[in-house]
């Protein structure tokens, strides 16, 4: 099978660290809300972990930012082809109508990765809102949350401390969601581990589903 | 021997003469003419005359006395004309001081007329103030001359430095007497009396009228202010002027300071504790229990009093003043002190102090106390605390039927629906927001400060969903404690929260709960999607080996 180089080193860096951060902050946020119900750790270290995860989210989101707007590879790999709507919507439904019909009965992918178009319509719509509006709006409370009174003026402009707290603990709630669904879509490769492979190699399998 | 006889006749009459003569002058003094003789008859006795009111008048005259007087040469009928040989007139007077009024009327006044009295503007308005007899005396009437040259301050006190009284138009009485040496004594010493008392001098003694001694002491301040400008503008910001002005009974200037022993309340902090423990026993007892007061009564250099969070003139009550701010005033470095543990890694900000100090008092923390989560109604517009009486004309109702406008079934707690409902009312008229802070349930409890080693270090107290906080929600009144009702706890977890307590965030505490529930449904949500499209792909793994020609 011929291989293609999809996820360069900066990319599977920023992938992981992301993921085990995510990971470890929605459960450290988890047990700083249910601290009368949970104890797998103290308060004090919940609240710990969790905010230097922050800051190692915040300077991952940095790397990522400066790879993919510095190499100019984020107007091609994230930005759908909003100029050529129709076809965009078609190809999007028949990625939907894949994965709700087609890979049950065993049809062929329709969306074939290449390192100038990794990501599949319904891909390239969930990551671009994930880069670019959930990522930077949870590092932005988060950081209002973090230190409300030197970063009073980011929380006065977004509505106050309590839209900003709900605004953090909404993103969580979908995170909490979309990581469940990410892993199990990570597992529909031409084997079930063949994208996470791919994710530490950075090389995937040519004409394999994703 | 008939000459001898008539001879002896008329040396006998003669002896007579001369036994009734020293007779006579042994009981009466060698001036004092016939008349007198008669008066002095009965008045060289002691006799006690008892009035109504129980007072005990002596009419025993020294007739000395009356003979160094301005009136050394009158007869007894001179002034009491009404008097003669045989007619004694009895007066019923109730009490002294109606005897001295009346008797000044009938006696001194005879002679001493208004026209006569008008000559001198200032004792004829004495005159109306004060009976003679309270500044001349009775029989032992004295010229009350001021030597030309002497001192304002001489010439006030030849009155004032008598037991002299005012009475009020509601018949209160004011002791007007002003004693030399508490004068002298005090931090005012320097100055002469017209110094403050502006409308007075020597030509010039307004007649002033005062409805009651409240009255008199409220034009009293106003003497202060002619010099005390800037602490008079504090002491009207103050709790104490508000209160004073809705005619309650509350400290003035000279509550604190005194009349004429005006002393300077700086240096004795013992002293300045014991001024304000006069009224404020209670808060003295809290106190007392403290760590504060620990310091005080080890007279240490930097112990505080209570002006020293509440101000001496400006006193204000603690939810209005930031009584935080009364700490840090003493307690420099305590932001550093706390940020040592207090902080949000991976960085020692100070400002994460800050953001305790801007939610919670000290004393939520340094008090061993029930605690409450606070939630004060504010104007958005202006920033500052919406009063009882701001909502009472914005909702056209009386200030107090507001409490029942909130407190719909009347339990005495305002549930989360109801405090909405009202919040909603309040809208439509007014841009409103609830301000949060988390503190102490009985304000008194502020003043029993607990050592350091005693103070709440453990984050969880406040940071968590169970914490031990009731809920209090607080309508500020113009002038007065606010208005404080009971509230359920968990309005701060309800959604509506979101947008009406913008500001008040405490992780764990104010958290919405209904975001944990949605959580779990998302993560389920997650996992469903995982599994259901898995149990799909298992379910059709035979069409696709089928389609792949597996079989």
């Amino acid at each position: 099978m011929k291989k293609v180089y999809l996820h360069p080193l900066p990319v599977r860096i920023w992938h992981w660290v992301n993921a085990i951060s995510f990971i470890i902050l929605i459960l450290t946020g988890l047990q700083i809300r249910l601290v009368d119900k949970m104890h797998w750790i103290s308060f004090e270290t919940a609240v710990k972990i969790h905010s230097y995860l922050g800051f190692v989210l915040l300077i991952n989101y940095f790397i990522w930012f400066i790879y993919y707007f510095g190499t100019l590879k984020f107007f091609k790999i994230y930005v759908p082809p909003i100029w050529r709507p129709i076809e965009f919507i078609k190809r999007a439904l028949r990625q939907v109508r894949y994965y709700a019909y087609g890979i049950m009965v065993g049809d062929e992918n329709p969306h074939h990765p290449t390192p100038e178009n990794k990501f599949n319509p319904l891909q390239q719509v969930a990551y671009l809102m994930i880069m670019i509006v959930c990522i930077p709006l949870q590092l932005i409370t988060g950081l209002v949350l973090w230190d409300p009174v030197k970063f009073k003026t980011l929380g006065s402009l977004l509505g106050g401390l309590q839209i900003v707290s709900f605004i953090h603990t909404a993103l969580w709630v979908f995170y909490a969601f979309f990581i469940f669904v990410h892993i199990y879509l990570s597992t529909l490769g031409h084997t079930p581990l063949a994208h996470i492979i791919a994710m530490i190699t950075g090389y995937e399998e040519e004409h394999e589903e994703h | 021997m008939r000459t001898k006889i008539k001879d002896f006749g008329w040396f006998s009459i003669l002896v007579l003469i001369l036994i009734f003569l020293s007779f006579n002058q042994s009981f009466t003094a060698t001036t004092f003419n016939k008349n007198d003789d008669y008066c002095m008859s009965c008045h060289r006795f002691s006799f006690i005359k008892t009035l109504p009111s129980g007072e005990k008048i002596s009419v025993k005259i020294n007739p000395k006395e009356i003979k160094n007087s301005v009136h050394g040469k009158f007869k007894c009928i001179t002034c009491h004309s009404d008097f003669l040989r045989g007619k004694h007139p009895s007066y019923k007077f109730r009490s002294k001081k109606e005897y001295m009024i009346k008797m000044s009327k009938i006696v001194c006044q005879r002679c001493h007329t208004d026209k006569s009295l008008r000559k001198n503007p200032v004792h004829y308005n004495l005159s109306k103030t004060a009976p003679c007899i309270k500044c001349h005396g009775y029989h032992n009437v004295k010229p009350i001359k001021v030597a030309r040259g002497g001192s304002e301050n001489q010439y006030c006190l030849l009155c004032h430095s008598r037991p002299l009284t005012k009475k009020m138009e509601n018949g209160e009485i004011l002791s007007v007497q002003v004693k030399e040496n508490v004068l002298m004594n005090s931090v005012h010493k320097k100055l002469k009396c017209i110094d403050c008392h502006k409308e007075f001098s020597k030509g010039k003694h307004p007649f002033r009228s005062f409805k009651s001694i409240k009255e008199y002491r409220a034009q009293a301040n106003n003497i202060c202010k002619q010099c005390h400008t800037k602490e008079m503008q504090q002491f009207e910001k103050s709790i104490h002027a508000q209160a004073l002005a809705k005619g309650k009974n509350a400290p003035d200037c000279l509550k604190c300071h005194g009349y004429h022993n005006v002393v300077k309340i700086s240096n004795n902090k013992q002293l300045q504790f014991n001024l304000c423990v006069n009224c404020h026993k209670k808060e003295a007892q809290a106190f007392e229990e403290s760590i504060h007061y620990k310091a005080l009564s080890e007279n240490k250099s930097n112990s505080p009093t209570c002006s020293s969070c509440h101000k001496a003139h400006d006193v204000l009550s603690t939810n209005i003043a930031n009584i935080n701010k009364s700490c840090i005033k003493c307690h420099k470095g305590i932001k550093e002190a706390h940020n040592k543990w207090l902080y949000n890694p991976p960085f020692t900000l100070k400002s994460f102090v800050d953001v305790h100090f801007k939610g919670a008092s000290c004393s939520a923390c340094h008090v061993n106390g029930k605690k409450a989560i606070f939630l004060t109604l504010m104007n958005r517009a202006t920033n500052k605390p919406l009063t009882l009486e701001e909502v009472s004309k914005l909702l056209k109702i009386n200030p107090e039927k507001i409490k029942e406008k909130i407190d719909l079934n009347k339990d005495n707690k305002i549930e989360e629906k109801e405090l909405w409902q009202f919040l909603s009312l309040l809208k439509s008229q007014v841009e409103i927001n609830l301000k949060g802070r988390l503190d102490i349930i009985n304000a008194n409890d502020a003043h029993r400060i607990v050592s350091k080693k005693d103070a709440i270090k453990d984050c969880t107290v406040c940071h968590n969903p169970q914490a031990k906080f009731v809920g209090k929600f607080e309508i500020n009144k113009e002038g007065a404690k606010p208005e404080k009702i009971n509230m359920e706890r968990k309005v701060v977890n309800s959604i509506y929260a979101v947008p009406n307590i913008r500001d008040f965030y405490v992780l764990g505490l104010t958290k919405i709960t209904i975001l944990d529930i949605i959580f779990a449904l998302a993560a389920l949500g997650g996992l469903a999607f995982a599994f259901g499209h898995l149990g799909l792909r298992i379910i059709t793994t035979p069409i696709r080996r089928k389609r792949r020609g597996g079989y």
